[in-house]
């Protein structure tokens, strides 16, 4: 099972032995690597290392998912299409301006509340090559408070809620995630395309069919340590929230179709979208190696996603682009 | 049991349950959602597992399982949500309405009591929004009708549908 040709019907009568068997076998992934239990595969044997094209933004993502204990898949992969871009899709889980339009039916029906999907304290974390966390952040000082209140029992002493944060009360979750980490609350992009939501319990894929069709996949994951009743709260969640039937995606996948379908139009598809919001009103903070944008809604991370994008798009091979993509942005931004 | 009705009880049986489920298919398609909410038991179980494409030997695989990943795994509470955000909260996936026709055939009744029966019915779910858009979800729904009184309450849907990847962006219909 290595991907070789190993025979061929009629090889003789057929083919009269004049097959070259060896170079006909399946194309290799020429770089297979693993962080953390995630498999990544590439067939470009010139592709930049796992390590490398993750960084600390990247590892951070997963670190999310993964120092929440040991995780496990639950069965079932939610499959649908939608007729938009897929870089819609992706901008959208940076942007917490448009829930309270987009959503607001999901809070009148009483499914979720204005205040959490309109969190004012916004932690953005922007990384090379592309990937990014947007979304809620805390302060120090309430990590601190949170850390205080959490020095109680363990969930496998049956005193944590499925969506609490008290995993990250342990120091070894501190040090994993490091002082920033350790404060998001907000969603990772791994670039190009891995959601990482609902809190490190769910991923979504957004995977191009072309440029105006996107397939969603959304994979669910659970602590093998939770109680029943926790592994049915995040189900429910999961099933609640996303996917093509989830009160808040319904009408995202609606609104998604339209902006691809109107960017298409003669003149719309010739004006720029504005994507200005906090431009040049924020700086980088920095706490150790880690470094955040902690503001209010924003912008940063869409436009980091379609800066990183285009420079993917214009390098001319690997070593282009690791010589010239942008570093992870200092100062004013 | 059902099964031990002569055939002339048994058709009148079948004669009210498809006009029952007909008459309930034409509240949803008339948007009369509050009324549709009046059908349903109170310990309703409504569930739409997923489905995936498998070999033959492993088909008894193809759907989850209760518990697991769904598109709906809703009691009442959550159904009455679902009504209030499409009749009362102007969604984005239902403003302007979906036009809805349901399609119900293929009515057997497979077990239970006068007093309560699973039903299993095929259904085509046929929706059209705004000027152009068409989606259409063909499946077969296993119910449990509950007499109450001298009416039926819906006391489960499972719906199986055919699609494993789902071509429409959303799912805000009733099955």
């Amino acid at each position: 099972m290595d991907g070789r040709l190993l025979a061929v019907p009629g090889l003789d009568k057929y083919y009269e032995n004049d097959l070259d068997i060896d170079n006909l076998g399946l194309a290799r992934a020429a770089q297979v690597d693993i962080y953390r239990g995630f498999v990544f595969a590439t067939l470009d044997p010139e592709a930049i290392p796992l390590v490398d094209f993750l960084g600390w933004v990247g590892r951070l993502s997963i670190d999310l998912v993964a120092e929440r204990g040991e995780m496990e898949v639950v069965d079932g992969i939610q499959k649908n299409r939608i007729q938009c871009n897929w870089k819609l899709a992706v901008d959208n889980l940076f942007d917490w301006y448009h829930p309270k339009v987009s959503h607001l039916s999901a809070i009148r029906a009483g499914a979720i509340t204005e205040e959490s999907l309109f969190p004012m304290d916004q932690m953005v974390i922007l990384g090379e090559y592309g990937h990014g966390i947007g979304g809620p952040g805390v302060s120090v000082d309430r990590q601190a408070q949170m850390d205080a209140k959490y020095q109680g029992p363990r969930r496998d002493e049956g005193n944590r809620g499925a969506f609490s944060n008290a995993w990250r009360a342990s120091d070894k979750a501190k040090e994993q995630l490091g002082p920033i980490g350790i404060r998001s609350r907000g969603h990772p992009n791994l670039f190009p395309n891995v959601w990482v939501a609902l809190g490190g319990n769910q991923l979504c894929l957004r995977i191009p069919k072309g440029p105006l069709e996107t397939e969603l996949w959304w994979f669910t994951l659970v602590e093998k340590s939770m109680s029943a009743e926790e592994r049915r709260e995040v189900v429910q969640a999961a099933i609640h929230f996303f996917g093509p039937a989830g009160l808040l995606e319904q009408d995202d996948g609606e609104n998604w179709i339209h902006s691809t379908r109107t960017s298409r139009g003669t003149v719309t598809g010739e004006r720029a979208s504005n994507f200005s919001m906090r431009q040049g009103h924020d700086t980088v903070y920095q706490d150790g190696e880690q470094k955040s944008i902690e503001t209010v809604v924003n912008e940063h991370g869409q436009l980091w996603t379609y800066r990183c994008w285009e420079e993917w798009m214009r390098a001319k091979d690997w070593d282009d682009l690791a010589r010239n993509h942008s570093p992870e942005p200092t100062g004013k931004i | 049991m059902l099964a031990s009705l002569d055939t002339d009880a048994r058709m009148r049986l079948q004669f009210e349950v498809e006009q029952w489920l007909y008459a309930e298919a034409a509240l949803l398609d008339e948007r009369r959602y509050d009324e549709w909410l009046g059908l349903l038991a109170d310990d309703i179980h409504y569930w739409m597992p997923l489905r995936r494409t498998t070999t033959a030997r492993e088909t008894a695989n193809e759907f989850t399982q209760p518990g697991d990943m769904a598109f709906f795994d809703d009691d009442l509470a959550m159904l009455k949500m679902r009504v209030q955000k499409t009749t009362k909260a102007n969604p984005w996936a239902e403003d302007p309405p979906s036009r809805t026709r349901h399609f119900v055939s293929n009515v057997r009744l497979l077990e239970g009591t006068q007093a309560e029966m699973s039903v299993a019915s095929n259904i085509h779910l046929y929706r059209t929004r705004l000027e152009s858009e068409e989606d259409s979800w063909i499946g077969r729904r296993e119910d449990v009708l509950r007499r109450v009184g001298d009416e039926f309450r819906l006391a489960q849907r499972h719906i199986f549908l055919e699609q494993t990847l789902i071509l429409s962006q959303n799912l805000s219909s009733i099955f």
